[in-house]
């Protein structure tokens, strides 16, 4: 299966495209995706609800369930084309080599079976090792993750844990057999705000020890900047930025970016008064106009799909072009990729991403 | 019939019909329990007389005296003699020990057909489900009896076809309602995260399917019972089902119906009555337990 050494690179996705069809037609959940992950490194998903980061990763870990599909598009890791695995190859690389948290550690755990059950039916899906060594193998994982007294939490069932040990029993189950990615699909979200930041560090550590790759998938700049190295932003289903998180904090170079980034800023530095009153302003502008979508009903992903930038009825600098051609990745800096015609940080240096290739409406992009 | 309506009130797929159900659920008093104790009882005590029918019969079932025929109750016959001069009371053991056999077994035929056909079909989902469950449609739109009557006229009467018959005729309920759960659990977190992790298939819908449906399926095998038992003591009484000589109590029936009219009434109320107690009592456990389990959801 292996067609190529990959070097430094541990995943490429490439023009992924997931669709949806219903009898009213057809929704594209993700709109030619592209990005690459390195060995070791944390990549942040950055978006909204409904902007498809957990479709990416699901269509990722091969999950998508019918009626939807993966309609185009490349999905390479290491070198391995997961698209067209079978479902015996699939069983073997799910949980051994790239393995998933996620969001809610509660619902994620079958009820009528304990930790200790579930933990060790992982371990023993991919090792054949006899129960007892699988036994140490947890209990050690959990140690690591610092969790108290593995050996009796082994006997819990999920309800008996907390929150927040249930989504570290999650994430050392995940990270049991060395995965080399772990895909974390907001696994912070149904905690509290301390727990949170614990998590994060928990996951930041053992990422260290094992040298895995993580896909972190969330709604938060904050956790975002805490422990990515690059940011890929979306909305409504396309990549609308991707950079370091540097560049990305610093130089936002999308005007969506630029406005996640400002609600996020707004909410940490204003006063508690004027929070409420920002919050509810700010609630507003993204009920009506980002969340909702003023076009077509009101779900945020068009069902036309249509052309044009997916941000474009929401943006200051929004013209005619922007509302019939669909902005390709540019390099406003090395490392720095937005889709939009007028980024921010100005296009005079922006040259196209993969040059030659990419021409919109017959225009050549120049 | 109480089978139906537990189908009804179960199948998430007709969400009205739930809804209602939920509506009207009975307040808990005191007769439901009452009922529960009394129809535990008519099976204890049923299974018991079946289980040492050779212990309690008084003759054999099988034995002919043709000059002892139609014989009152008493008189060395505890319950009478019938046409051919058989005692009722050992025919009675013995025919129950062949009903409750056929409930039993051709319930668990039924119960692990559906389970298979219909998690199969939820787990497949898209067109083999849709497939699937047009089969289901075709067979459910066939007449019941007229299955089995055909199928026995074919194959001859005998205890082993009875069972086969009614259990692969009675499948189609319990493939729908676990087709409806298997769909319900594929969607929820704790199966998902199973495939994640790469769970084999068999272990998804064994393990953290299979549990979260039992009780659905536990409700319908009871009622099952009282289904099968019904349509093998119709399947005898029209001369399809078990063969004449044995005893059973749809047999027993088949062969009082022309004596009923000349007074000889223990022939006929004695199996009547055994098969109208003991379906109603299994049916009744099973409302009980469909009850409880809607009961508990809804907390």
């Amino acid at each position: 299966m292996r067609t190529e050494n990959t070097g430094n690179l541990l995943l490429l996705v490439d023009n992924l495209s997931v669709c949806f069809s219903s009898s009213r037609g057809t929704v594209q959940a993700l709109k030619e995706v592209g990005f690459s992950l390195s060995r070791g490194s944390i990549l942040a998903l950055l978006g909204e609800s409904g902007s498809g980061k957990s479709t990416l990763a699901r269509a990722i870990l091969g999950l998508i369930n019918p009626p939807g599909k993966i309609c185009s598009g490349l999905v390479n890791f290491e070198g391995i084309d997961l698209l067209q695995l079978s479902s015996r190859e699939w069983r073997v690389l799910r949980g051994k080599e790239i393995s998933m948290v996620f969001q809610d550690p509660l619902t994620s755990f079958d009820p009528l079976w304990t930790i200790g059950d579930q933990f060790l039916e992982f371990i023993r899906a991919h090792e054949k090792i006899p129960v007892r060594q699988a036994r140490r193998v947890a209990v050690e994982m959990m140690h690591r993750a610092r969790l108290p007294e593995a050996e009796k939490l082994l006997k819990l069932y999920p309800f008996q844990l907390s929150g927040g040990m249930r989504q570290r029993v999650m994430i050392a189950m995940a990270m049991a057999l060395n995965p080399k990615l772990l895909i974390a699909d907001e696994p912070t979200t149904a905690l509290d705000a301390t727990v949170q930041a614990e998590i994060i560090e928990e996951m930041r550590v053992l990422q260290r020890e094992t040298g895995s790759s993580i896909i972190l998938i969330t709604h938060d700049p904050g956790v975002a900047a805490e422990i990515a190295d690059t940011v890929l932003v979306m909305y409504k289903g396309r990549v609308v930025e991707w950079a370091d998180v540097w560049s990305i904090y610093d130089r936002p170079a999308h005007p969506y970016t630029a406005f996640l980034l400002s609600i996020f800023n707004d909410n940490l530095c204003a006063g508690k008064k004027e929070i409420s009153d920002k919050t509810l302003l700010l609630n507003n502008r993204i009920g009506t106009g980002l969340n909702r979508g003023h076009n077509k009903g009101n779900t945020s992903v068009n069902l036309d799909g249509g052309d044009g930038c997916v941000f474009c009825r929401h943006c200051d600098s929004t013209d005619s072009y922007c509302l019939h051609y669909s902005p390709p990745m540019i390099e406003v800096e090395p490392g720095h990729q937005v889709a939009c015609w007028y980024p921010l940080t100005g296009r005079n240096s922006a040259k196209p991403v993969g040059e030659g290739k990419v021409s919109v409406g017959g225009h050549r992009i120049t | 019939m109480g089978y139906n309506k537990a189908v009804s009130g179960f199948s998430r797929a007709q969400e009205g019909d739930t809804e209602k159900k939920r509506m009207r659920l009975p307040e808990k008093h005191a007769s439901s329990n009452l009922k529960i104790v009394i129809s535990l009882i008519i099976i204890g005590v049923v299974a018991f007389l079946s289980i040492g029918a050779p212990y309690f019969a008084s003759a054999d079932p099988l034995a002919v005296d043709l000059h002892n025929v139609l014989q009152p109750p008493g008189q060395g016959h505890l319950l009478g003699t019938d046409e051919m001069g058989r005692d009722v009371w050992s025919r009675l053991l013995h025919g129950g020990r062949v009903s409750v056999l056929v409930g039993f077994t051709a319930m668990l035929v039924s119960i692990c057909l559906g389970t298979v056909y219909g998690a199969f079909s939820g787990y497949a989902g898209g067109i083999i489900d849709r497939l699937m469950m047009r089969g289901v449609d075709v067979m459910l739109a066939l007449p019941n009896l007229f299955i089995v009557i055909v199928f026995m006229a074919v194959a001859g009467p005998s205890l082993f076809n009875v069972i086969l018959i009614i259990g692969f005729t009675g499948w189609m309920q319990t493939a729908r309602l676990v087709r409806t759960e298997v769909l319900s659990l594929k969607q929820r977190e704790f199966v998902l995260a199973a495939r994640a992790a790469g769970t084999p298939l068999w272990k998804q819908i064994v393990k953290h399917m299979l549990p979260h449906f039992a009780p659905t399926v536990t409700v319908m095998a009871t009622v099952g019972v009282g289904h099968a038992m019904l349509t093998e003591t119709t399947a005898s009484f029209l001369g399809l089902g078990i063969p004449p000589h044995q005893p059973s109590w749809g047999n027993m029936l088949m062969g009082a119906q022309s004596y009923v009219l000349t007074g000889a009434w223990w022939v006929v109320v004695f199996p009547g009555a055994m098969i109208v107690l003991t379906v109603m009592a299994v049916t009744l456990l099973g409302d009980w337990l469909e009850e409880r389990y809607l009961r508990k959801r809804n907390e």
